[in-house]
């Protein structure tokens, strides 16, 4: 039979809240990790900006399992980022992702202190799940004023992201008003 | 009981491991769609570089986790004590879910080594280029990694959604395998 508070005060919520932020922080740090990645070797003057005609061999196709107007369209997906958004957005999308991967990182390690009912761990959850919810905003706005293209790339992706943050927020805050331990009731 | 400090890191390095499998996914399906190689279209260069360099480490990881857990169970054996006993479902689990993060990096580095393509491990150090250009078995090992892949993705949903389960019942599993 589960108990509604576990030793120490802390509600037994407290460590399902604790491994679903450990889940999707997981995903977070590995997509934000990506990200930083795409932005930074999808540079403004690398080849598919130029414009420089592509060269898809049919044997090379084949072996990647890919028909020749793929091939083309790969070149084509990359000329989509790269003329799709505003001169600002690289820059602007790297320091995003670089943020966004290190509070993800750090909502991991949240939900390993909620998990093991560590005191400091309420408050830690607020400020680290708030942090992640102000870079899904940052990101949800900055894509906003991208072209139609950028748009249908990110806001999705975004917007849930930003409803799962939400919801982690919302525990956290919880967290910290009903399920703070005994020993810091009152502090 | 034997000492904490040889399975201390472990909870951090299995939520890490999990990071750099999620990391790997997600960036090699980014990667594929990425045109191919040639002398001017460079873009896969540097992510099929840091991909390699990924799975090296984790194979790294792998085998510090468990080296710690041996030196653990030997040192618990020795001192004859009661230690708690891990479900059988979760020691299927976890033999699954490291073994085949195991194949899917030492088939990945065979691919590569079979690839014709040299490893610069994180940019320091050239490996031995001990393979060769073999589009044979290349292509075997390349088969082997994907589909070593998608059961690990598999078993990683399993893992996932019992310890999910098994904290929402408030059995203690989970808060023993994640104490940090």
């Amino acid at each position: 039979m589960a108990e509604a508070v576990r030793e120490g005060g802390a509600p037994t919520w407290a460590a399902a809240l604790g491994v679903v932020a450990i889940v999707f922080g997981m995903l977070m740090a590995a997509a934000q990790g990506n990200e930083l990645m795409a932005q930074s070797v999808i540079g403004p003057d690398t080849a598919a900006a130029r414009n420089i005609p592509v060269d898809c061999r049919a044997d090379e196709a084949e072996q990647e399992g890919v028909s020749l107007a793929e091939c083309e369209l790969m070149v084509a997906n990359v000329r989509i980022m790269i003329a799709s958004r505003p001169a600002w957005f690289r820059r602007f999308g790297q320091g995003l992702a670089l943020l966004g991967t290190v509070a993800a990182l750090g909502s991991i390690v949240i939900g390993l202190a909620l998990t093991g009912s560590r005191p400091w761990a309420g408050d830690a959850a607020v400020l680290v799940f708030g942090a992640l919810l102000v870079v899904d905003v940052a990101g949800f706005t900055a894509a906003f004023y991208t072209g139609p293209l950028l748009r249908a790339l990110y806001l999705w992706n975004t917007l849930v992201w930003l409803f799962i943050h939400m919801c982690l927020v919302a525990g956290a805050v919880a967290y910290t008003r009903e399920g703070r331990p005994a020993c810091l009731q009152g502090v | 009981m034997p000492p904490r400090r040889l399975t201390a890191i472990n909870p951090l390095l299995h939520v890490l491991l999990g990071v750099c499998t999620f990391f790997l996914l997600i960036s090699s399906w980014w990667m594929m769609a990425l045109p191919l190689p040639s002398k001017v279209f460079t873009y896969r260069a540097y992510p099929f570089q840091l991909h390699k360099n990924v799975g090296m480490t984790m194979v790294v990881m792998l085998l510090v986790m468990l080296y710690g857990r041996l030196v653990y169970l030997r040192a618990s054996r020795a001192a004859a004590v009661p230690r708690p006993r891990m479900p059988r479902s979760a020691f299927v689990q976890s033999v699954l879910l490291y073994g085949l993060t195991l194949a899917c990096c030492l088939s990945g580095y065979l691919s590569s080594v079979y690839s014709g393509w040299a490893t610069r491990l994180w940019w320091v150090v050239t490996l031995p280029n001990w393979g060769y250009d073999n589009d044979a078995l290349n292509e075997l090992y390349s088969t082997i990694h994907i589909w070593t892949t998608y059961a690990l993705v598999g078993i990683m949903m399993i893992h996932i959604g019992t310890a999910t389960y098994r904290v929402f019942r408030n059995d203690r599993t989970v808060r023993w395998m994640l104490r940090l």
